[in-house]
C-alpha cells in the first residue's frame, strides 16, 4: 500500500489501509494497529493531506504510549511534531518535538533528526534563526552517519527551509501552510 | 422442557405442551442490562434458549461479569437426567461429550468400545431431547449437537479422570485419522492430547510420548497463529505448548516463537519470558539459552527503555557469538544476526541491517522455528521498529 501511494495511487492505497486498519481493529491487535498508523502517516504526507497524516501519528503516539513501546513512541513522536511545524501549528510541534526527545535514545539516529528538524522550523518561524541553524545542521551530522538516503536528504530540504526563513534565500520562503509537495517523499518514520 | 424426563415417569399425565426453545432475543430480554457483555454470552449460550438454565444461572452470576459458574442446582439436575439413562446410551452420551458441543458417530463408534449398537442408542439419546442431528464438520460423517452445552459438561464432568484421559488419547487418534481436512486439526488434536496429559498428571501417571505428541501440535498451531499476525491466539498455544516441555529441557526454538508472539501482545510479558528463558537456561547450565534469553531481553529494551539499549545489546551479542559458533547452535546465531539488525536498525545504518538480516535468514531453518522471511528488505526503509516489520510480514 505504501508502494501504491508512492506511485500515486493514492486512493487504492488508503481503501487497502481502511480494510487493514479495520481487521486489525476487530481484532483488538494494538501493535499491529500502531503500526498500521504509521502507514497511514505516511500515506497521508504523500496525499498532501497533512492534518490525516497528523491524525494518523497521534493515534500511534496514543497506541504506542498504551503498549509501552517508548522507542516507537519518541521516533512517531518527531515524525508528527514535523508534520505540526508544516501545518504552521508551533505549539503542537514544540510539544511533541520536546516528546521526542525526552523518549529518544541518543544512538536513535532518525527520531534524533526528526525532533531536531521539528523543533528547528517552530525556532525559524519565531525568529529564533542563530538556535534554528544550529539544530538544523545538527540533524544533517546526525543523517550524515547514517545510510538513510531519505532522511538526509529532509534534513538538507529542513536545513535550506530554515536558512531561508533567516532571509538567506534567493528566493521567497515557501508559506509553512503549504501543501505537501507530491515528488517530496518523507522518511517512512 | 426443562425437565422431560418426567414426561416417561408420569405416563397418565394427560396434557403434554411441548415448548421450542426461546428465540435468541427473548432470552437476552430475561438477562438483566447489569450483567455484562462476555458473561450475557456465556449464558446464552449454555442455556440454549432454556429460561430454567437462564434463571438459575442468572441466580449464581450476581451482578459480576466473570466466569459463568454452573450452580450446583442445576448440576444436581442435570446429572439426574443423565443418570436415569441405561448404561450403554451414557457411554455413548460420554464418548460424545469428549469430542464437544458438536460431536460425530464415528467418532463415538471408535470410542464406545464393545458398544455395537452406537445408532440406535444415538436415535434414542435424540428422543430424550439430550441431543439433536447437527451439521458434521468431518466429510462423510454424522454430526450431533449436545441440546445444551450444560448437558455436554454434565456427561463430561461425569467420566472419571482415567477414562477422560484415556478417550481424550483416543479420540485424537480417530481425528488424526479422519479429519485431515478440518482446518484446525493442529488447535484441537493439541488440545485432546493435553486434556489427556492433564488428567494423568493429576493421577500422578505421566506420559512423556503423549506430552510430546501434544507440544508438537500446539507448537505447530502456535507457529501458524504467529505467520499470520494473530499474535494472542499465537501466544495462548504456545505457552501451553511450552508448559508441556518437561521442567529439565529448554526448548529454545518454542521459547523465541513464544517471546515474539508476546512482543505482538504484551511487552512486559515478552520481557518476563526472556528473563525466565535465560534463567532456566543459566540452572541448567545451557550457556547458548542462557545468553539467547538475555539477547532477546535486550532486544525488547530497546523499545521500552531505549537510552543506551542499542549499545548494550551489541556488546551482548558480540560476546554470544563466540559461543553460538563454537557450539554450532544455527537457531542461536539466527537470534544473534536478527539482534543485530535491530542495533543496525536503531543507528539507521542500513547496509549493516540488511546484512544481518540476510545472515540471520540465512540461519532460518524450517525445521527449527518462525522464519524471518521478509525482513531483510526493510532495510530499504529508513527506521522500522518489530511492529512495522510484523507488518511487512503480513
Amino acid at each position: 500500500m505504501t508502494v501504491l501511494a508512492m506511485l500515486g495511487r493514492i486512493a487504492e492505497a488508503r481503501a487497502l489501509l481502511g480494510e487493514l486498519r479495520a481487521e486489525v481493529i476487530e481484532r483488538g491487535a494494538l501493535t499491529l494497529h500502531a503500526a498500521i498508523e504509521g502507514y497511514a502517516r505516511y500515506i497521508e504526507l504523500l496525499a498532501g493531506d497533512l492534518v490525516a497524516a497528523a491524525a494518523a501519528g497521534e493515534t500511534g503516539c496514543r497506541l504506542d504510549e498504551e503498549l509501552g513501546h517508548s522507542s516507537e513512541l519518541s521516533t512517531i513522536a518527531g515524525s508528527l511534531a514535523r508534520v505540526y511545524s508544516d501545518l504552521g501549528q508551533l505549539e503542537e510541534a514544540e510539544r511533541w518535538a520536546s516528546r521526542a526527545a525526552e523518549l529518544s535514545s541518543s544512538d536513535d539516529a532518525s527520531t534524533q533528526m526528526l525532533w531536531r528538524d521539528a523543533e528547528a522550523l517552530v525556532e525559524a518561524h519565531r525568529g529564533q534563526h542563530a538556535r534554528a541553524e544550529r539544530l538544523a545542521r545538527e540533524a544533517v551530522r546526525i543523517g550524515e552517519q547514517t545510510e538513510a538516503l531519505n532522511a538526509q536528504a529532509e534534513t538538507y530540504a529542513d536545513l535550506g527551509e530554515v536558512l531561508a526563513l533567516a532571509g538567506r534565500h534567493r528566493r521567497r520562503p515557501r508559506p509553512s501552510k503549504r501543501p505537501w509537495p507530491a515528488t517530496r517523499r518523507r522518511r517512512l518514520s | 422442557m426443562s425437565r422431560p424426563e418426567l414426561i416417561e415417569r408420569r405416563a397418565e399425565w394427560p396434557v403434554q405442551l411441548r415448548l421450542e426453545p426461546l428465540p435468541a432475543e427473548d432470552v437476552d430480554s430475561l438477562i438483566p442490562a447489569r450483567i455484562g457483555e462476555a458473561l450475557r454470552e456465556q449464558i446464552a449460550r449454555a442455556a440454549g434458549g432454556n429460561p430454567l438454565f437462564v434463571g438459575e444461572m442468572l441466580a449464581m452470576a450476581g451482578d459480576g461479569d466473570g466466569e459463568m459458574v454452573v450452580p450446583p442446582t442445576l448440576q444436581a439436575l442435570l446429572a439426574a437426567r443423565l443418570d436415569q439413562l441405561e448404561a450403554a446410551k451414557r457411554t455413548v452420551l460420554e464418548c460424545g461429550a469428549i469430542e464437544g458441543e458438536v460431536f460425530h458417530r464415528g467418532a463415538v463408534r471408535a470410542l464406545a468400545t464393545g458398544e455395537a449398537a452406537v445408532t440406535p442408542r444415538l436415535a434414542a439419546l435424540t428422543r430424550k431431547q439430550l441431543i439433536a442431528p447437527d451439521k458434521a464438520q468431518i466429510r462423510g460423517e454424522d454430526g450431533f449437537r449436545f441440546r445444551h452445552l450444560l448437558i455436554r459438561d454434565a456427561a463430561y464432568d461425569a467420566l472419571p479422570k482415567a477414562a477422560r484421559a484415556d478417550v481424550h488419547a483416543r479420540f485424537a487418534g480417530w481425528l488424526e485419522e479422519h479429519g485431515t481436512a478440518v482446518v484446525e486439526l493442529d488447535e484441537l488434536l493439541g488440545y485432546h492430547l493435553e486434556q489427556a496429559v492433564r488428567h494423568r498428571g493429576e493421577l500422578g501417571l505421566e506420559d512423556a510420548e503423549l506430552a510430546a505428541a501434544a507440544r508438537e501440535r500446539l507448537s505447530t498451531a502456535g507457529r501458524r497463529a504467529l505467520s499470520r499476525l494473530d499474535f494472542d491466539s499465537a501466544a495462548r498455544l504456545l505457552e501451553r505448548a511450552a508448559a508441556l516441555a518437561p521442567a529439565s529441557e529448554v526448548d529454545l526454538a518454542l521459547e523465541t516463537d513464544l517471546i515474539d508472539a508476546l512482543t505482538g501482545t504484551e511487552i512486559e510479558q515478552a520481557l518476563g519470558r526472556a528473563r525466565s528463558l535465560s534463567e532456566r537456561s543459566a540452572a541448567s547450565d545451557d550457556r547458548v539459552g542462557q545468553l539467547c534469553g538475555r539477547i532477546h531481553e535486550a532486544v525488547l529494551r530497546i523499545s521500552v527503555k531505549p537510552a543506551g539499549a542499542a549499545d548494550a545489546l551489541e556488546a551482548l551479542v558480540l560476546e554470544a557469538l563466540p559461543v553460538f559458533e563454537a557450539a554450532g547452535d544455527e537457531l542461536a546465531l539466527r537470534i544473534a544476526y536478527r539482534a543485530l539488525g535491530s542495533v543496525a536498525n536503531m543507528r539507521a545504518h542500513m547496509d549493516q541491517m540488511a546484512v544481518a538480516y540476510e545472515q540471520a535468514a540465512a540461519y532460518a531453518a524450517p525445521a527449527r522455528g518462525t522464519a524471518l522471511v521478509g525482513y531483510q528488505g526493510h532495510a530499504r526503509f529508513p527506521r522500522l521498529d518489530s511492529a512495522h516489520r510484523a507488518a511487512h510480514l503480513a
